[in-house]
């Protein structure tokens, strides 16, 4: 075992005499560096976030596959109802400020919207919620 | 309910997403009631056994219109329904049972029978009566009874049930549950190798249960099964003691519709094994207040059992004094089998029904019975005012053809001519044209005979044209006979004939048609004084 390991450390200190011999054969650009794939890297890692990015989206708009996600679901009958982003926000507050156990709870409480029913902080939006309800139910 | 709220529905009713599942059941606490209603619609269309449990929770709360929403889930909720029988709550109970019995949901009498064998459950009494019910009712889907829009197999539904229920007979001992054997019998059929081999087992632990529910359930499963049995080969004895002995009208109908038709080989062999009917003892039961075609069946049946000779002519006796014509008239046809001196009474008696068609079945047996005075009896019915019992009679005479009295003729007195010319008459309806193709033989000897038999049989004037034919025969002994025979027909064409026939060329057939002539003008003569008087004067 001992010869073993010294035959080994001969043949690392002949290392030095097989780079010389193949710096005859290569020029100075073929060195290798790291900071050469850097620019391939970042590309990839680009790459890899859009589709990331696009298969998120794409998992979000697909309503068809089984899951348990109550904002899904609201998202889900704001596009059946198609309400635009400032409704969405209001019905999102709507139900936070009620503390509905999920968003989605809004579109079967008629009661949610009446006026006596209305926490304060959403007395300002009352004619909007009024229009919301109308609509909704 | 508004587009709006429909379209809400629509979602939370097609969503994948389990989160419209609690917004579902939130909607069923809702005071709207477009949003309740929506809720129950969507939760009975959505597969899921916590919706459907909610649903079915709710039952008693609603109204007949929100039930109809449920009812659109039919067949589709036994999960709920099952979470609801063992829910361990009494409403919960009665609603789940309500729903499975009105929807006739038999997936879930697994469940009910393994409630009912658990008597510590707070519901297996219920369990138990649910699962009669459900048994009766898919009973009566397998022998008849269907819903018209119910496209299940009432077959593939009987075999599913019967396995929890053969499972259960199997465990017997352990629950002791008599009504569950019972279903078990309603449901058999005589298929049911199980139902067999307890019916043939006396020890076997529910034989009696088995015995008991065959002798006084009125179920129409049942009922088949008992009868079934008069079709086998190798009936069960206890099968055939249980038919022998029940004595409900529901039995005893469908017993005596078995008489309808003919009775198979078969059936009067295993009927002929049974010597006695506990129907037939039974008070308020009696033969003869039975319907008429009842009673007419019961003859047909008891003719094939064993019951005691003696037994059944009592029975016939009474029918035939008190029951009803059809019933009369299925004696009479059945004594047709037996012989003896109270036989013989009975067709007597049955002589003087006042049933044409019961006198005429009797009749027809008189000749066969030797009877005496049968003879004179059947010369008097000969002449009876009804159709039947003269064609009865005519049968029974049936010797008394024109052929045989031909042939007979020569060698008769001239009183028996007479006598057995006119029964030939009245039993054979041929006799006028047998005798004018008679008449018309080439035979001398032959017409001669015919003349005379017309004069015997008194039916001169209904041959009195081909009478007057043979006034023109090439022998003017025929000639001379006909122009004799006339007389006894006072027509003008006659009369007409007979002058004519004084110019004829023979002596004999002058002087024959003077006479008859003479005999003419006299009886007119008569006639004249005595208008009344017959005109027909040979008899």
């Amino acid at each position: 075992m001992i010869s073993s390991l010294f035959e080994n450390l001969c043949l690392f200190a002949q290392v030095n005499r097989w780079r010389s011999m193949g710096s005859r054969f290569r020029g100075s650009r073929g060195r290798g560096d790291i900071s050469d794939l850097l620019p391939y890297l970042i590309g990839m890692v680009v790459i890899g976030i859009g589709v990331a990015i696009v298969v998120a989206i794409a998992k979000r708009k697909d309503f068809s596959k089984p899951c348990d996600d109550p904002n899904k679901l609201f998202r889900q009958l704001c596009i059946a109802h198609h309400l635009d982003f400032g409704s969405r926000r209001l019905l999102l507050k709507l139900a936070t400020a009620l503390d509905l156990a999920q968003p989605a709870l809004v579109f079967v409480t008629p009661e949610a919207f009446e006026p006596n029913h209305l926490p304060p902080q959403l007395y300002a939006e009352q004619a909007r919620l009024a229009e919301l309800s109308q609509r909704l139910f | 309910m508004s587009k709006s709220l429909n379209t809400t529905f629509e979602i939370l009713g097609s969503s994948r997403n389990e989160a419209s599942l609690s917004v579902l059941l939130a909607a069923l606490d809702s005071a709207q009631v477009e949003v309740f209603e929506g809720a129950i619609k969507t939760l009975v269309s959505r597969r899921s056994r916590a919706g459907h449990f909610a649903v079915v929770s709710r039952w008693h709360q609603l109204s007949e219109p929100q039930r109809d929403l449920v009812r659109q889930g039919r067949g589709k909720m036994s999960g709920g329904l099952r979470n609801a029988l063992l829910a361990e709550d009494t409403q919960y109970f009665t609603d789940a049972c309500e729903i499975i019995e009105e929807f006739g949901e038999f997936d879930l009498v697994a469940t009910l029978v393994t409630l009912s064998e658990n008597r510590n459950s707070m519901h297996s009494q219920s369990a138990t009566e649910m699962v009669s019910r459900l048994v009766k009712q898919l009973s009566e889907m397998v022998h008849g009874k269907r819903e018209s829009q119910d496209r299940r197999d009432p077959n593939a539904i009987r075999k599913f049930v019967m396995e929890s229920l053969e499972h259960s007979v199997e465990r017997f001992r352990e629950h002791q549950r008599e009504e569950l054997i019972e279903a078990f019998v309603v449901l058999g059929g005589r298929s049911c190798e199980l139902l067999r081999t307890i019916i043939e087992d006396p020890h076997h632990a529910c034989y009696m249960t088995v015995v008991n529910t065959l002798t006084t359930s009125e179920s129409s499963g049942v009922i088949d099964l008992l009868l079934s049995f008069l079709d086998s080969e190798l009936p069960s004895l206890t099968a055939i003691k249980v038919i022998s002995r029940r004595t409900d009208k529901a039995f005893l109908s469908r017993l005596l519709e078995l008489a309808d038709g003919k009775l198979s080989s078969q059936k009067k062999r295993n009927l002929s094994r049974i010597r006695n009917f506990a129907w037939l003892q039974t008070e308020g039961l009696h033969i003869v207040e039975l319907e008429e075609q009842d009673q007419a069946r019961s003859v047909a049946l008891l003719s094939a059992s064993g019951i005691d000779q003696e037994q059944k002519l009592a029975l016939w006796e009474i029918l035939l004094r008190s029951g009803k014509p059809a019933a009369r008239l299925a004696v009479c046809e059945s004594l047709d089998e037996m012989q003896g001196d109270h036989t013989n009474q009975l067709i007597l008696t049955a002589l003087e029904d006042k049933t044409p068609q019961v006198q005429a079945a009797a009749t027809l047996q008189l000749r066969d019975r030797n009877l005496p005075g049968s003879m004179s009896l059947l010369l008097k019915l000969i002449d009876s005012p009804h159709d039947e019992v003269r064609e009865a009679a005519g049968q029974s005479l049936g010797e008394f053809t024109f052929e045989n009295f031909l042939s007979r003729f020569d060698t008769l007195h001239d009183d028996t001519r007479q006598s057995t010319g006119t029964l030939v008459c009245k039993v054979d309806h041929e006799v006028v044209a047998k005798l004018r193709a008679e008449l018309e033989s080439t035979s001398r000897k032959n017409r001669m005979r015919a003349i005379e038999m017309a004069e015997a049989m008194a039916i001169v004037s209904e041959v009195s044209d081909e009478l007057v034919q043979r006034l023109e025969d090439e022998d003017h002994l025929v000639r001379a006979a006909a122009a004799d025979a006339l007389q006894f027909c006072p027509t003008a064409e006659v009369q007409e004939a007979l002058r004519f026939a004084l110019n004829d060329r023979s002596s004999a057939v002058q002087n024959a048609a003077r006479n008859s002539l003479n005999a003419i003008e006299k009886l007119n003569s008569s006639n004249f004084h005595e208008p009344t008087h017959p005109v027909e004067g040979q008899s």
